[in-house]
Formats: C-alpha cells, structure tokens, sequence
C-alpha cells in the first residue's frame, strides 16, 4: 500500500510518499517557511496559512516526480489533523479531502505526534514495540511509554514551554534570528568546553515526573541582563553552552530512568530538537551505558515532514480506519489522542 | 468542458457543475468557521447526483475573496488538491464581488455597486458595469477595496443607476441586501466560463484578502522605521 501523507501543522509543508508494508520512504519534500518569519521573530500563524497554500501544489509534485509515481498511483491520503496551527492544518486538510476524491481513494486524519513517534520505524528495520518515545520539538516536550502503534502512555510533560520554544527564546536572547534553535546549538559547539553560566536545569521545582523551562529561561534573560548592566559583554558562546546542556540534561537523564525502570531496551526520539547535537550525542551515549539502544531518526525525519504522517496513516488504514470527509482539524490534540 | 465552480469567503460554502455553458446542479450548505469540513462532503455529494467522477473535471473556477481567510483559503486549497491529482485541470480564481454582482444584478440592469461586510464599520466595496452583448463578462469600474462604509455609501450615492447589493442589514433604503447561497457559486461558475470563452487568461488562483493580516498591522505598529513590513 502507498500512502501520500500531507503535513502543513506549523511553518514546514511537507508531502512525503511511503509505502507502508515495505516501510520505504519513496518521497519526502519539505518546504520551510522561515525566511518568511524570521522578520517577525518567529511563525506567524496568518502568514504561515498563506505560505502552504502557495506550497502545496510544488512540494506535491516535486514529490511525485522524485518517487516516480503518478497520483494514481497513490492508495490512500494521510493528514496531519492535529495539533498544530489551526489555519495551517486547514490547508492540508482540505487539500488532501480533494486529493483522496479526486483519486477516489481513503482518507486518513493523523495525529502529528503519532506522526513523530511512528518516523523511527522507516530507517529502523527491526525496531520493536514496546520502546520508550522521547518527543521533543517547538510546540511538544513528553516522554511517552510506547506499547504499540496505537497503544501508548504518557510519562512526563512539560510543564510549561516546550524545549524547541525555549531554543527559540534564549537564541532570541541571543540576539541569533529565526529559527534560533540551530543556530544556538551551533553556537553551543563552539562553546561546549567553556563554563558558561551556572544554570538550572529544566526540571520542575519541588521535583515531579515532567520538564519545565520557564526557570531556566528566565535565568538565561536575568544572567545576560546582569553582564549588560556590570559593562560585560556576555559570553554568548558559553551562555548558549551552558543553555543547552541543562536543556538537554533532564530529558536524557528522565529517558534513560523511564526505559530502565520499565525495562526496555530501546529509546526513540522525534521532533525538531531531536536534531540538536548535545541530545543526539548524550541520549545515544546514556543509552550505550544503561545496556540500552538509541534509534534517533535522520534529521529530515525528525523534523515536520509528510512522510511520517504517510507511515502513521498507512498503520491505521492497515487496521480498517478512514476519516470521513466531513473531518475537521484538531488543533489541541496531544499524544494521548 | 466540465466546470466545478466553489464559493467559501462567507459563512456558506456553494459549490456548482456546469457541462458547458449548462449548470447542471449546485447546492449551498451553511458553513460558519465549518468551511474545511464541509466542502469535500458538497462537493462528493454534487458530483455523485451527477453521476459525474472528479476525474471529468477540466477546470475549477473559485470565488478568490475578498472574504473570510479561512473560508477563502480551504476552497482554494481543495481546488488544488484537485489539481495535484489532475495537473492538468485549469483553475481560475473569481473576485468574490464580481460573482456578487453576477449573482444578484437583475437581468438588464447596466451595472452594480457591491458593499460586504468588512468588518469595524468598514466594507470591501467595488463597481462593476455590464459588458453589453456579452453575457457574464463585467467591466471593473472601481476597483475592490476596503474602505469606510460612509465612503462607500458616498460612491455607490455617485453611480447613479447601479444597483446596490449589499450583505449586511440597516444600509439606507436603495439597498438590496443578500446572503450567500448557491446563486454565488452559480455565478462564479458563469464568469469564469465567459472569460474563458472570450480567451481571457484565467484569475490568479490566491486569496485577494484586500485587508492585511493583524500580525503584519502590529508588527508595523510596534517596529515603525524604513525597515517595517520587509
């Protein structure tokens, strides 16, 4: 079965095209939108509507010319439905309701997070359920205990903003554009050996089982407000240093625990800032030394892409789902849903 | 050619078939904030009491606003998700006031002054004249703006004989005032078939908002210089 997967959740709009028993990616094209946004310091929900709708079309076709098929070819049409922007979802969703009636062919509506849980499985042949899934990416932050495609508990959440928002936020304290994150990761690089800062590390005050990162964000901002005010000019590479590896600290170090406790073996992680470096580096290191297995997906399939939604869609078509054409976005669904 | 015709810009979502100059069927459905949900189901419904398939389509002409955002924006996507199935099939964007004008001028009536609902005392307004001879084709006289309701009601007071539609309730007396409805769809669906019949090259197919979004407004507001709006 071949499933084209449409995901417009943010400021990326992706159309991907996999075929799902042979768990092979035959397409997977993203066009960002962050020139657009970078003059207003992060997505703008109006204009990042506008930008899909001119996208959809040339990253649909560009997908068709690179997998080789026609959309005749195509069985089905998976969506992101949710969560996200809503005005952004709306325009994947009504594309891809036209696309599966014009082909005559079912539609299937995906939760996004199950889109990031499901990418593992197209580069990791022989990955298993049950694993532990590590979501990390602008608008999500939860470690979920994954039973089976459609089966899964949450562990932990943040308590307040996700970890590729707090990126987002000190790179902008930083002075590092948009989108910050990896610029302040590669910032970071550059000062991965020096102290930086004492900062606390995103857990949430008095304990409990989820992140948080308002405490350590605020630090960030009062710390660079005090060098500014004593003449200094802030050690930005080591301020960024510092930023991230309390960042990245609790949600290996929460990872690692989860996966033990449960007794797994292996440990997924999806979404944007699965392509930071320090997590890539560390979860796979404190997974090597806990006995355990990191299977942390190729950037393109960390980040927003079309063919995740595809695979997750593919999984629930597999077992006799499809959406009715009246379906409608969600735009607050969570993990759980 | 076979025709699918589709208006969403307000709180309906209208769709229309056409077999040539022929409409064959068109059905409106309430829609407010509900565009996305309830257009693939008008539209599958349409087709299926035609005993039509998608892929019979040539072309799908659609209502390009001004409008609701959304509203405007679901229809035009679905119009290209049609296309990225048929990449041939022609799409042909509609200003949304013209298929006003199309729909509610009474036959023989020269010419129409349109005045929708903007929102803050303001309404997207414009004028359009007959083509005479030419069934469906309109001459643009004032362009479609956003303006003041009091201008508006000053300009459409200066083009005497123009038939004044409006859709909201309380304009001055001279004002006729309609909802939309399947007649929108209708109409869409008649200009886009007489400009192609008079070799026009079809209206772009993106939203012609005529308002800028807020987040622009209050990024101007809060970032005034040279530099703003870049």
């Amino acid at each position: 079965m071949v499933v084209l997967g449409i995901e417009t959740s943010c400021d990326e709009t992706g159309v991907g095209i996999v075929d799902i028993g042979e768990r092979r990616v035959l397409a997977n094209v993203v066009a960002s939108q962050h020139s657009v946004h970078a003059t207003y310091g992060g997505v703008v929900p109006e204009l990042a509507s506008r930008e899909h709708l001119r996208a959809l079309a040339p990253v649909a076709a560009e997908a068709f010319a690179r997998s080789g098929l026609a959309p005749r070819d195509v069985d089905a049409v998976a969506v992101t439905r949710g969560p996200g922007l809503a005005g952004c979802l709306h325009m994947g969703l009504s594309a891809a309701k036209a696309l599966a009636l014009a082909l005559g062919r079912p539609l299937i509506g995906v939760n996004h997070l199950e889109g990031h849980l499901a990418a593992p499985f197209l580069e990791t042949p022989d990955l298993e359920y049950p694993h532990l899934g590590l979501l990390v990416s602008g608008g999500h932050t939860a470690l979920v205990d994954v039973r089976g495609p459609f089966d899964r508990r949450r562990l932990g959440a943040t308590l307040d903003d996700a970890a590729g928002e707090a990126f987002d936020k000190v790179a902008k304290l930083l002075e590092l554009g948009f989108p910050g994150g990896p610029a302040l990761d590669a910032l970071a690089e550059s000062g991965a050996n020096a102290g930086g800062p004492a900062l606390p590390a995103a857990r949430p005050k008095g304990g409990g089982p989820g992140f948080s990162y308002s405490g350590l964000k605020t630090a960030v901002r009062l710390h660079l407000e005090r060098e500014r005010a004593a003449g200094r000019e802030p050690d930005r590479a080591g301020v960024a240093a510092a930023f991230r590896r309390a960042a990245i600290a609790p949600l290996v170090e929460r990872a690692v625990g989860e996966a033990v406790a449960l007794g797994y073996r292996t440990i997924t992680a999806g979404g944007g800032v699965a392509c930071n470096r320090l997590l890539r580096t560390s979860l796979e290191r404190a997974a090597r030394a806990a006995g355990l297995r990191a299977v942390l997906c190729s950037p393109q399939l960390c980040a927003d892409n079309g063919a995740m939604i595809a695979y997750a869609g593919g999984l629930r078509l597999g077992r006799g789902e499809a959406s009715p054409p009246d379906l409608g976005v969600d735009p607050s669904l969570d993990e759980r849903s | 050619m076979r025709l699918l015709a589709l208006e969403a810009g307000g709180d309906a979502v209208s769709a229309a078939l056409f077999d040539g100059a022929h409409a064959l069927a068109s059905e409106s459905r309430p829609a407010r904030r509900r565009q996305t949900e309830e257009l693939a189901p008008l539209v599958g419904s349409l087709l299926a009491r035609s005993g039509w398939e998608p892929a019979d389509l040539g072309a799908v002409a659609c209502g390009r606003g001004p409008g609701s955002f959304t509203g405007l924006r679901s229809s035009l996507a679905f119009g290209t998700g049609l296309a990225i199935a048929a990449p041939g099939l022609q799409l042909v964007g509609i200003p949304t006031l013209e298929a006003w004008a199309e729909a509610f001028t009474p036959a023989g009536g020269p010419s129409a002054f349109v005045a929708l609902d903007g929102r803050r005392g303001q309404v997207y307004r414009a004028l359009y004249e007959r083509v005479p001879g030419s069934p469906g084709r309109w001459r643009t006289a004032l362009e479609p703006a956003l303006v003041d309701l009091g201008r508006a009601l000053d300009e459409a007071a200066q083009a005497s004989g123009a038939f004044r539609i409006t859709d909201q309730a309380g304009l001055p007396e001279g004002w006729a005032s309609f909802g939309p409805g399947a007649g929108l769809a209708l109409a869409v669906g008649r200009l886009a078939l007489a400009a192609r019949a008079e070799g026009t090259p079809p209206g772009a197919w993106e939203p012609e908002y005529l308002r800028r979004s807020e987040a622009e407004i209050l990024w101007e507001r809060l970032h005034p210089g040279p530099g703003a709006g870049a």
